[in-house]
């Protein structure tokens, strides 16, 4: 047995240290369109938000594994300096990590030297007091993209920066569009060929038409843009009842991903505006649909729609992960994605074809996918109606999952979804009015769970489309998923924990209290050799909201909320 | 043909009850064509054919519908009194219309029928004192039509639902009193317009199943039944149809103009963390405990608490409708003070 486990661990080390060894470009090179399209096998670095372009959030890196877990220790903390909306992962580049920090009040990002938690630089960008409703309640940011020498992000009023990834100097500043009417940028952009290809946030809860659109990355040019709404007499305006398509919503506020052999980006949209159904009579197309654009032009090569009218704010914008599946021996290559409406779907990611969709949770209502459209069939009664009584729906609103990131493991095929078992009292109010910079929403919710553990991480395989285990936790993972090759994954939680689990089994083999709920992204990356483990934290003013009427939950919402990168490493 | 008949019926009957008494089969006379109660389009098939399926449901009795027109009352009841069915939905549990029934027995209530005034959502009506100088439609020869009638109001009467809403779709009328089933059907399918309940107990209307008196057992099986989906099926069901409920909102509560709008405001743009009942969540503080003046109100809502999840509202909401929201914010509080 010793002698075993001995020889599999030198084993290990050797694989370990050939990984940390593959391109090693010096510290500070620039991030190329090679560097991206090659990301996988550069496994000490972290230089896009979901870490490649398939989405996968899967570290390459085997130094911490199950052998030696028990000997990771914190290694350096940093603070962001804001409170209540901690939601960004960070990206490291050859030693440097990108983190930002947001509140009302100003966009921030910050260079940190990656081994020490040292600050290299900060930039600060004060935000416009006019700006919307929406941005009021959850000034948020997910995080940065990387090109070429720059740092590219997007920011609360609606523009984008680019800074000099050096010095933190503005490099050039475009504005996307106009902030009073409820748009702003919280996804992590993505660079594609050049492209900085970003979705807008706001639309869903503020109205106005929801789009994607790529610019000029040395320049910040607008290149092309696309709308999930079609305008009056285009494809698909029809789905619209009257004008109502003007103030439709369709936010694409999560980051995509891509195939560079399709040369498709993959794009979830989100619920249609507002969410009283009934004023927005027809399917309301491109709404709660996947869809595949042309990176070069922006034109749409297919869409999925899964849900048609949909009334209860379940946004399909969870990513897309770029994965070929084996189902009953044949290779089919698909796009996966887990979201809100609680089931796997997948697509065919070169027609858009519906292949299958199977439940990940339990607590389930709102009905289900047509076995062979793949398209939503609702159960009768679950709509409410405007001044009714509030419905019983299953999932809540923030959905089976919600946007934090599914992790995939391409050595076990599986993908770990941090799942929610919860419902809602979901009702309308009697009357809605659009006025801009308001909400315009017109729900009134509270959630509740009708079980003890609320949160469960789930390990799926997406070869024989099934769960094989089970980790739980009482309140909901609104928190984030880290998978690595030494056959780990991590898990945050409401509570302020990280724990780590083995990957096959989802036996919990260590745990860290954080002291302030697990919000932001988890990832692992390596400088000089030694990998490392980044986490972070702080916590989201609306998991408060939504805790607070479920008495299982509130002892969660106890914990204070504080801005922090918290990073791991072995003990030495 | 007689005997033949009665040969059938006897079969039925020994198909219908077990020994235990437990019902197997529930046959139900409905309209094929009557919406909002019921269609024989099976993917619309009105609220009172779902009501008796989720009856037949709970009872782990097998539904069948026998349909028949049922505009006029003697023929739907012949039906039941022939023994072609079993069950007739939608009678209201009054004295007055039992008294020349003697064969009949009607089951407990599973919804209440009230009058409800329907207007557009931006008019301004909300309630009947609100129709005094308007123009109000009614269907002819109805409760609504009596109680506009009584009221002295400007009235103009319609043959049929259909026609009196058409005419709230013209801009003939200013709004219409009807009975909350049709209104409620007319409000789901018409963005734009609401219906808002008189709030008058007194002509509330019990609804109710009938059942042949002799089928003691039916009647309590039905009874049961209507019991255990009362919490949530029912609701579930009606509110599907638009028809609003008595527990929806607090009882003894009529707000004026303003603290309705007042009311729509704060569920849109202030519940999400203060709850729609204004008290508070672990992220919200309890706005019917504020204990500042008016002005204080407004002065928070404008510039925020800094260091909390309250953000400046300033520029987003008027002055003056914070003032409402304050106003409708006390009057929650005075009426949980009541309860």
């Amino acid at each position: 047995m010793v002698r075993t486990a001995s020889l599999s661990l030198v084993a290990l080390l050797v694989l370990s240290s050939l990984l940390l060894a593959l391109p090693s470009p010096g510290r500070g090179a620039d991030v190329s369109d090679a560097r991206l399209l090659n990301a996988e096998r550069d496994a000490g670095n972290w230089l896009m938000y979901n870490r490649t372009y398939a989405g996968w959030r899967f570290s390459p890196l085997d130094q911490i594994s199950a052998a030696n877990i028990k000997k990771l220790v914190p290694k350096w903390i940093f603070a962001g300096g804001t409170v209540g909306d901690q939601q960004m992962t960070p990206v490291v580049n050859d030693g440097v990590m990108f983190t930002t920090s947001t509140s009302l009040a100003f966009n921030r990002v910050h260079a940190v030297n990656a081994a020490t938690g040292e600050l290299l630089w900060k930039y600060d960008r004060r935000t416009a007091e006019d700006v919307g409703a929406l941005v009021r309640l959850i000034p948020h940011n997910r995080g940065v993209a990387l090109y070429k020498d720059k740092v590219i992000f997007g920011t609360l009023d609606a523009h984008l920066v680019a800074l000099d990834a050096k010095t933190g100097k503005p490099a050039w500043e475009t504005k996307i569009v106009d902030y009073s009417d409820g748009y702003f940028v919280s996804q992590a952009p993505l660079v594609i060929k050049g492209k900085v290809v970003v979705g807008i946030a706001g639309p869903g809860e503020m109205g106005p038409r929801g789009f994607v659109e790529a610019f000029d990355a040395d320049t910040g040019k607008s290149q092309w843009r696309w709308y999930s709404i079609p305008a009056a007499g285009e494809r698909g305006s029809e789905t619209w009842a009257a004008d109502t398509w003007k103030i439709g919503g369709g936010a694409v506020w999560h980051t995509g991903t891509y195939d560079p052999a399709t040369n498709l980006l993959y794009v979830g949209t989100g619920n249609p505006a507002p969410w009283i159904a009934d004023m927005r009579k027809g399917d309301n197309l491109y709404t709660m649909s996947a869809v595949a654009l042309d990176v070069d032009t922006g034109k749409m090569k297919w869409f999925h729609q899964y849900l048609a009218n949909e009334p209860w704010d379940y946004d399909t914008v969870a990513e897309h992960h770029v994965i070929d599946v084996v189902r009953n021996g044949q290779t089919q290559k698909a796009v996966v994605t887990a979201n809100k409406l609680g089931y796997v779907y997948t697509l065919d990611r070169i027609t858009g074809k519906f292949l299958s969709a199977v439940p990940f949770v339990k607590s389930l209502n709102w009905g289900a996918p047509d076995p062979v459209t793949g398209k939503g069939v609702e159960t009768p009664g679950l709509r409410p109606t405007m001044g009714g009584p509030p419905v019983e729906v299953c999932p809540s609103l923030l959905g089976g999952t919600g946007w934090q990131p599914k992790v995939y493991n391409p050595r076990t095929g599986l993908l770990y979804i941090p799942s929610n078992e919860f419902c809602m009292k979901y009702g309308y109010v009697p009357d809605l009015t659009y006025k801009k910079g308001q909400l315009f929403t017109g729900n009134t919710t509270e959630h509740f769970s009708k079980t003890e553990q609320a949160g469960v991480l789930r390990a799926f395989d997406v070869n024989q489309n099934k769960v094989l285990w089970e980790w739980n936790n009482r309140t909901p993972l609104i928190s984030h998923t880290l998978a690595t090759a030494g056959d780990l994954v991590f898990q945050g939680t409401a509570e302020g924990r990280v724990v780590a689990l083995d990957a096959k089994s989802g036996q919990e083999l260590w745990s860290f209290s954080l002291g302030t709920p697990q919000s932001g992204g988890i990832i692992s990356y390596a400088v000089d050799g030694k990998q490392y483990i980044a986490v972070a934290a702080g916590g989201t003013v609306r998991s408060q909201v939504w805790f607070g009427k479920e008495p299982k939950w509130t002892h969660a919402t106890r914990l204070n909320f504080s801005d922090v990168v918290v990073v791991f490493g072995l003990s030495e | 043909m007689r005997i033949l008949w009665w040969l059938v019926v006897a079969i039925v009957l020994i198909a219908t009850t077990s020994s235990a008494g437990e019902v197997r089969r529930l046959r139900l006379c409905a309209d094929p064509s009557n919406l909002p109660f019921s269609s024989r389009d099976a993917g619309e098939p009105g609220f009172e054919v779902e009501i008796a399926r989720a009856i037949a449901a709970a009872l782990e009795a097998e539904l069948t519908v026998h349909w028949v027109p049922t505009a006029r009352e003697i023929i739907v009841l012949r039906q039941l009194y022939e023994r072609r069915c079993d069950l007739v939905m939608g009678f209201p549990i009054t004295a007055g219309f039992m008294d020349d029934k003697p064969r009949l027995s009607l089951s407990a209530p599973y919804y209440v029928m009230r009058q409800v005034v329907v207007a557009s959502s931006v008019g301004g009506v909300r309630s009947l004192e609100d129709l005094k100088s308007r123009v109000v439609g009614v269907q002819a020869m109805t409760l609504s039509d009596q109680l506009v009638y009584g009221r002295g109001y400007n009235r103009k009467v319609y043959v049929t639902p259909d026609e009196t809403f058409d005419a709230l779709l013209r801009g003939e009328v200013d709004a219409v009193v009807m009975e909350s089933p049709l209104a409620g059907w007319f409000v789901t399918r018409n963005a734009g317009f609401v219906a808002t309940e008189i709030g008058d107990p007194g002509r509330d209307l019990q609804i109710g199943a009938a059942v042949r008196k002799a089928d003691l057992d039916l009647k309590a099986s039905v009874d049961r039944a209507i019991q255990q989906l009362a919490a949530t099926t029912l609701p579930a069901i009606l509110a599907r149809y638009g028809i609003t409920l008595a527990q929806a909102r607090p009882p003894g509560t009529t707000l004026s103009p303003e603290l309705r709008a007042a009311r729509s405001t704060f569920l849109t743009q202030c519940s999400q963390c203060h709850g729609t009942d204004a008290k508070g969540t672990p992220a919200a503080s309890n706005l019917q405990a504020f204990k500042g003046s008016e002005a204080d109100f407004v002065r928070v809502v404008q510039t925020g608490r800094p260091g909390t999840g309250m953000t400046p509202w300033k520029g987003l909401i008027s002055e003056e409708d914070i003032r409402a929201i304050a106003r409708y914010v006390k009057q929650l509080a005075t009426d949980s003070a009541r309860q």
